[in-house]
């Protein structure tokens, strides 16, 4: 078993590790207050709120984790909470 | 010479009520070398939002959300928040006072007589006046607005609740240069104020319909010229920001049919989905906005199509 499945406080760490490396890579803001929130919207599936002027971008993330503890993002998917 | 009005035309102050702003056009300064003023005045009524209890600090919910990250505050003295609106309206009205011109393309509008029949265009004026709302007074937007502590680099604003350091240049996007677009996010809410969306909205980037959401990041633009636009992330000024005017003008005049950026694009959006292929821009060209002054045109120039930008010898 892989660190990353011993616990599902372990799992949820890998996933957001892989998450946080993927957001520093993908996104472009430069402005706002940073990671407001990190959700977890289903069992692979976590959004990430990111607070801006006038908005929230949110990023969902959905992935996998395989059995040797990869964590595979399979879908990134943004949209915006508007205020 | 002394000013004579051709007969069709009186030279007047012409006000109107807006929802968003007032709006006056003004033909008693026209002669051969000076256009009509159309001046858009918005008054703001701004109010302080202080820790609770009358403590010195305190938290605040970014966007007024208190499901959402809090921010620390600190009460207002009576000489930061005096400073603050004084700030506010030196630094805001300059950036959208006195822009644009706008080209006058209807025979007869406006027209006057100084020894010969001229046709003024429109130079677009700005006048913004904020006070508190506890003073009283009616305003077109009331603003609420958080001190922000000097520990704190960020506050979630929106078009209603400001903060303290919306004034200042803020890092927002990065060009395709590499380079930093800057914003100073109040100049940013009068436009929003003043009736107009984000840069792109109404493009097939950034749809306007009923469930879209115009503030996605799109919104702010994606090419270096959206971006740098001030209803993108950045400060720039372009004739597509002379639309309140330009809507105010053909409102007052009953001349011209003018459509805001978003609606443009978001016919041309739908005309290309039915027509195939891109489409023209069906922005009209009344009341054309020019950022260089043009002078008032005789008939025969109007007749020409001239553009007077240098002050000519009458």
């Amino acid at each position: 078993m892989s660190e990353c499945a011993r616990t599902p406080v372990e799992t949820s760490r890998c996933v957001i590790e892989a998450i946080l490396r993927d957001l520093s890579d993908t996104y472009t803001g430069l402005d706002g207050g940073g990671i407001a929130s990190i959700t977890q919207d289903a069992t692979w599936k976590y959004t990430v709120a990111i607070a801006r002027e006038e908005r929230l971008d949110l990023i969902t993330y959905t992935v996998v984790l395989h059995d040797d503890g990869m964590v595979e993002i399979t879908d990134r998917a943004k949209s915006t909470k508007s205020y | 010479m002394a000013l004579t009005p051709v007969r069709h035309v009186v030279h007047i102050k012409t006000t109107k009520r807006y929802a968003k702003y007032d709006a006056e056009l003004d033909t008693t300064v026209c002669d051969r070398y000076n256009n009509a003023n159309l001046t858009l005045t918005m008054r703001l009524g701004f109010r302080q939002i202080n820790p609770a209890g009358g403590a010195a600090s305190g938290t605040y919910h970014d966007y007024g959300d208190p499901t959402k990250p809090a921010r620390t505050i600190v009460r207002w003295t009576p000489g930061s928040w005096s400073r603050w609106k004084t700030n506010f309206v030196r630094s805001a009205q300059p950036f959208w006072n006195g822009k644009f011109w706008l080209v006058n393309n209807f025979p007869t509008c406006l027209e006057f007589e100084d020894g010969q029949t001229y046709r003024p265009n429109i130079y677009c004026r700005f006048r913004l006046s904020g006070a508190d709302v506890a003073a009283g007074g009616s305003y077109h937007h009331t603003i609420d607005v958080v001190r922000l502590d000097p520990s704190e680099s960020f506050f979630g604003s929106h078009s209603t609740l400001y903060d303290s350091n919306d004034t200042q240049p803020t890092p927002k996007d990065t060009d395709s240069t590499g380079a930093a677009v800057m914003q100073r996010a109040h100049v940013h809410e009068i436009g929003h104020l003043l009736g107009m969306g984000h840069a792109t909205q109404g493009s097939a980037a950034c749809p306007q319909g009923p469930r879209d959401d115009t503030n996605a990041d799109a919104c702010y633009g994606t090419s270096d010229h959206d971006m740098h636009s001030v209803m993108g992330s950045g400060m720039a000024l372009y004739t597509v920001h002379a639309f309140p005017w330009r809507w105010a003008a053909a409102d007052i005049t009953g001349k011209g049919t003018v459509r805001s950026p978003a609606d443009n694009r978001e016919l041309r959006a739908r005309r290309t989905r039915l027509l195939g292929g891109p489409q023209p821009d069906p922005t009209t060209n009344d009341w054309s906005a020019k950022m260089v002054r043009h002078y008032p045109r005789t008939q025969d120039e109007a007749r020409l199509g001239q553009a007077i930008t240098r002050r000519p010898s009458r």
